[in-house]
């Protein structure tokens, strides 16, 4: 049966082939040299001399062509018009987890060859891929695959002194929904797996094939498996985690297994973990989910130095391995998100969050499921530099009022959230935006120069 | 308050010379990196100076003494020539950072533009009124301040000039962008087929 996934040819620019000749390239092709070397003309190193020659008059005649700027600000000039082309959100110092993703026009390459081999690089850092479009990049990178094999067989004739694989930083496949197939993604992370950074997976189609794939990634500093909807084995999955020593953001998959067979691979010594530690040695920013267990929890310690946690979708945590992970990584913790469903948790199981959090804390997301109005109420509770919270709500029934806004204003008054600016609360939560309780914590919170947001 | 109140004088291409105050031009890495020299230079000959006062026949100290009275023939004054930069771009150079001369200043790295602080700047600040209006004049005296801030590394500049450009050239074609900077279309029919067919991906959004 036909392969129908099969790469189309396409021309590879400056390099052709031609029947009899071989490649032929703008000024003289390989093979003619190669020739002319054969017949003794020149040595080894005439023909490197006079290749370098060649250079030189193109060199000369690019000088000829008048650019009035050097290249390096051309490069400047391409980026602050690649930037203004994008998102007004769009920040490039950001990660696509939390902006658009780069947004390239090819025109730009087309001006002229110094502007494309300014592009190139830029085109391909970040992807920006969607379901149309994701088949086709495919292609590309497959045509670009016989390059690689033929800059491994003989370097002399290569024409294009590059790898466009290698280029690609950042893979967000977010978008891709039922358009690749197992073995195609797992193609494309072993393509770009040199210089990957940051991956984002696709809901569908990241299987075992992938994950072993995975492994070769090995300058990974941000992977963000929460969207894979398969079952993901945890006793693959950290292992190969265990090799990255630039992983600086992980979030765990939904819908995971074999997390007790881990931790007991990982107590017995069945599996050996670089200096004993089951985590990245380097991680800073971690979203737990999925089937993880309190024994994991117990006998795999998080790293110490995390700066931003978030808990969402974990049935089998109960508010102990909470509190186990807080009382290890609580001091140094900038950020905190908890996310429903932890159905595992009592209606007032989070209340003591804050005591486990040091003044670093900045930003928090807290389920109003999970508090009580103690939470706001007990005079222990302290964040002296809190910036921004948000109360979250499912909505469900008996979850209505269980916070009241009196509560909240009962701690702003009492200058528990001294710098406290940003407050957003979901909907769900039933206030009655117009009651005058709401209107007194909103005359509180704007003397103390926050703003309130309501959410859904 | 004496190093505020120093002038520099700059001499252009043509030799015309243009006093500037020293915590004006100072926004110019370069020169910034100059008259730290200088003094450090200067520190470095008064106290080798003092050390030796008895080695007076020391030639060396002779020379370094020639050149410094060559660099500054006044006490205040220090003169510098610039000359790949013209007196009328200059001119228009020294108005800018006049004009900017309040602006607070950027953690720029001493040896280049690379900051972290430039590509935070990139988003957030867009060209103000009088830097467009600045920079309303033919393409050719654009360029030219475009490369002497680039030569002189003052980066304020040096952004709002690409920044100019970068408006001019955005959702343009390349035949278009070939005529804004000048340049000639190097590509074959069959290479621009190719560039366009494998980035094809990238306009299937």
């Amino acid at each position: 049966m036909a392969n129908k996934r099969r790469p189309k040819k396409s021309v590879v620019p400056y390099r052709k082939y031609v029947a009899g000749v071989g490649y032929v390239t703008n000024t003289k092709t390989v093979k003619e040299m190669k020739a002319l070397n054969g017949q003794g003309i020149f040595s080894d190193d005439e023909v490197e001399s006079l290749s370098s020659d060649l250079e030189a008059v193109n060199l000369e005649n690019y000088k000829e062509n008048s650019h009035l700027l050097p290249m390096e600000l051309y490069a400047k000039i391409l980026d602050y018009a690649i930037d203004f082309d994008n998102d007004e959100n769009f920040n490039p110092k950001k990660r696509t987890k939390e902006t658009k993703a780069k947004i390239v026009y090819k025109d730009y390459a087309l001006v002229s060859r110094a502007f494309y081999y300014l592009m190139i690089p830029r085109l391909y850092n970040t992807p920006h891929l969607t379901s149309k479009n994701f088949l086709a990049f495919m292609n590309v990178l497959d045509a670009d695959k016989k390059m690689k094999r033929n800059l491994k067989k003989n370097k002399d004739e290569i024409l294009q002194p590059y790898v466009l694989s290698d280029f690609v930083n950042t893979l967000d496949l977010s978008m891709i929904i039922q358009s690749g197939k197992n073995s195609i993604i797992s193609k494309l992370l072993r393509r770009c797996s040199s210089n990957l950074v940051e991956f984002i997976a696709p809901q569908t189609s990241f299987g075992m094939l992938s994950l072993t794939t995975l492994k070769a990634c090995s300058n990974l500093e941000v992977l963000n498996l929460q969207l894979v909807a398969e079952k993901v084995d945890l006793n693959e999955l950290f292992p190969s985690l265990n090799k990255f020593k630039n992983l600086k953001s992980l979030a765990l998959p939904r819908s995971s297994y074999n997390c007790d067979l881990l931790a007991e691979n990982y107590t017995l010594r069945k599996i050996s973990f670089d200096n004993d530690a089951i985590w990245p040695p380097n991680l800073e920013d971690v979203t737990l989910s999925g089937n993880l267990t309190n024994d994991f929890i117990e006998l795999c310690f998080l790293p110490v130095n995390l700066k931003k946690l978030s808990i969402s979708h974990c049935p089998l945590l109960d508010d102990v391995s909470i509190y186990k992970i807080l009382d290890r990584c609580g001091s140094t913790l900038e950020s905190i998100h908890f996310q429903y469903p932890l159905t595992k948790l009592r209606s007032d199981s989070l209340d003591d969050v804050l005591r486990y959090c040091s003044s670093s804390l900045k930003e928090m997301s807290i389920l109003a499921d999970n508090i009580s109005q103690y939470f706001f109420l007990d005079e222990t509770h302290f964040a002296p530099n809190l910036e921004t919270m948000t109360i979250l709500c499912s909505g469900s029934l008996s979850q209505l009022n269980k916070i009241h806004p009196d509560d909240i204003t009962i701690a702003l008054v009492e200058n528990r959230f001294p710098s406290l600016k940003n407050l957003y609360i979901s909907m769900r939560i039933g206030w009655d935006m117009k009651s005058d309780d709401i209107e007194d914590l909103i005359t509180v919170f704007e003397d103390q120069g926050g703003s309130i947001y309501m959410i859904y | 308050m004496d190093n505020e109140e120093k002038t520099i004088i700059l001499v252009s291409g043509e030799g015309v010379e243009h006093q500037v105050l020293q915590s004006i031009i100072s926004k110019s890495i370069l020169i910034k990196n100059f008259l730290q020299d200088f003094q450090n230079d200067k520190k470095q000959n008064t106290n080798a100076k003092s050390s030796l006062m008895d080695d007076i026949n020391d030639i060396d100290d002779d020379e370094d003494e020639e050149v410094e009275e060559q660099a500054a023939p006044e006490e205040n004054d220090i003169v510098m020539p610039i000359p790949n930069v013209r007196s009328s771009i200059l001119t228009k150079i020294i108005k800018w950072l006049e004009h900017h001369k309040n602006d607070t200043a950027l953690d720029y790295n001493n040896d280049g533009t690379s900051s972290t602080s430039v590509d935070d700047l990139r988003r957030t600040d867009p060209l103000d009124e009088w830097d467009k209006q600045f920079f309303s004049i033919n393409q050719e005296t654009m360029y030219e301040i475009i490369l002497a801030s680039n030569y002189l590394n003052i980066p304020q500049l040096l952004d709002s000039g690409c920044k100019v450009i970068a408006n001019m050239i955005r959702g343009k074609s390349d035949v278009e962008i070939r005529q804004i900077f000048n340049i000639e279309d190097d590509f074959t029919k069959e290479e621009k087929e190719a560039i366009r067919r494998e980035n094809e991906w990238a306009e299937q959004i």
